[in-house]
């Protein structure tokens, strides 16, 4: 444990224990106040180290700030939770009703479906909102070996559906967070913090790129990144804002170019992102569906039902239907 | 001799309540108080102190306010509220039934008590 023989190095780890910032400049003043008492009274009674013994008095400032993390919570902000559960239930219901009428083509959205993911929604909006992280960071190391574990043993049982192990997938969406909370356990460790931060977001990057599922590395990698970067801000690791944050600016800089150079050498990846911007290019293959949404969107109207031929496929995307079907107003 | 910790942080709200029931006061001087009142058997920390000050001002049995203490420095003082002093009844006589019952155990048996 950290030696702390000041009172303001003590202020300083309690401070920092407190999530809520508005609730630290009070907690903090009465503690100065509590610890100025003590040390003029040990001062009185002719001990010279009167500041330290003080300090020491008050136990362990890790353990403090805790427990008055614990009583000092903002209250539940009620009314943007019930705005937010509002909002995505009139979307739900948007969702089912225009596209109600459409159950002869595979678009009309299934009510008991999407209610269900509705409120799966909600309460995980709700454990989110309501859920000590702190409790959890206390467990970081085996949530991390725990969620890699389950992740291998998921992928090879999981059906594949379009070439991906389908749970994989979905496996690969709290990543973040299991990442976040290993991030979490590196503070304070100096360099091997920072060694330990870096390389842990190597295997679940890994697992990524194996499924393979681009989608999910890219939201790793990039969620990963910005997340060391704020923790060497904010000087976790305890070695200086700047040194901190050179190792995940090169590692960042580094895998850029293997990244670029990859799509460059990779004809495939060329033709995809020519085509992604110019669909044109290749109009009966892999432009095709952005070709019809762009014609379909050209001939929707601001109310109604657009005019373009409805004989031909136009592939999924709901925003493109609502548009062209019930015009871009709705 | 040294008191067990798990025997005192029960009772801890009870007697920090019973020490505001005869007035307010601010953290320091509850320490110094509890020391006094108990021949230097309580040691209450402050690490334990603040926290729970604070839990009982979130439950409503104390309220806080700043005042200049006569060293010249503002304090935070605590003081006792209607609802504290209706909790802190109700503690009290739980404690007594508690104690009266731990006392009864260890000198043998109810029927034995006041043999």
């Amino acid at each position: 444990m950290q030696e702390h023989k000041t009172i303001q190095s003590f202020l300083d780890v309690v401070a920092e224990q407190i999530r809520w910032k508005r609730a630290r400049p009070v907690v903090t003043a009465e503690l100065e106040r509590h610890l100025e008492d003590q040390r003029d009274a040990f001062a009185e009674e002719g001990l010279e180290n009167a500041e330290e013994l003080a300090v020491e008095e008050m136990g362990d400032p890790v353990s403090v700030g805790t427990e008055l993390d614990r009583v000092h919570r903002p209250k539940p902000q009620w009314g943007i939770i019930a705005l937010t559960i509002t909002l995505a239930l009139v979307g739900v219901l948007l969702r089912i009703f225009l596209t109600a009428g459409w159950k002869e083509e595979y678009m009309a959205v299934n009510p008991v479906k999407a209610l269900v993911a509705f409120c799966l929604g909600c309460v995980a909006l709700l454990v989110g909102y309501f859920l000590d992280y702190s409790r959890l960071s206390r467990h970081a190391g085996k949530i991390y070996i725990g969620t890699l574990a389950v992740s291998l043993v998921v992928e090879p049982l999981s059906p594949v559906v379009n070439g991906v192990p389908y749970y994989a997938r979905f496996i690969t969406l709290i990543f973040p967070v299991v990442y976040a909370l290993w991030l979490y356990s590196c503070r304070n460790k100096g360099w091997r913090g920072i060694a330990m931060a870096i390389l842990g977001g190597v295997p679940l990057a890994l697992y990524c790129y194996c499924v393979p599922y681009t989608l999910g590395l890219i939201t790793h990698l990039l969620s990963g990144f910005v997340l060391v970067l704020v923790a060497a801000w904010n000087d976790w690791f305890g070695v200086g804002r700047r040194k901190g944050m050179f190792p995940p600016l090169a590692c960042a800089g580094a895998m850029t170019g293997i990244f670029a150079y990859g799509i460059m050498a990779l004809n495939w990846s060329v033709r995809r992102l020519s085509v992604a911007f110019h669909p044109e290019i290749d109009p009966l293959g892999r432009g095709y569906y952005a070709l019809t949404i762009r014609e379909a969107l050209g001939h929707s109207q601001w109310m109604g039902e657009g005019t373009w031929d409805t004989r031909i496929s136009r592939g999924r995307a709901l925003l493109r239907e609502i548009a062209e079907k019930e015009g871009f107003l709705v | 001799m040294e008191i067990d910790r798990s025997l005192v942080s029960g009772s801890m709200a009870l007697l920090v309540m019973k020490l505001l029931e005869d007035g307010d006061m601010y953290g320091y001087q509850m320490t110094e108080e509890l020391k006094r009142r108990s021949d230097d058997t309580f040691h209450l920390k402050a690490g334990s102190l603040y926290p729970l000050l604070h839990g009982l001002e979130e439950k409503g049995f104390v309220s806080a306010y700043e005042r200049e203490a006569t060293a010249g420095k503002p304090r935070r003082y605590y003081h006792l509220t209607q609802e504290g002093h209706r909790a802190l009844h109700e503690k009290e006589e739980a404690w007594n039934v508690y104690a009266r019952a731990v006392g009864q155990v260890l000198k043998g048996g109810a029927c034995c008590a006041g043999a």
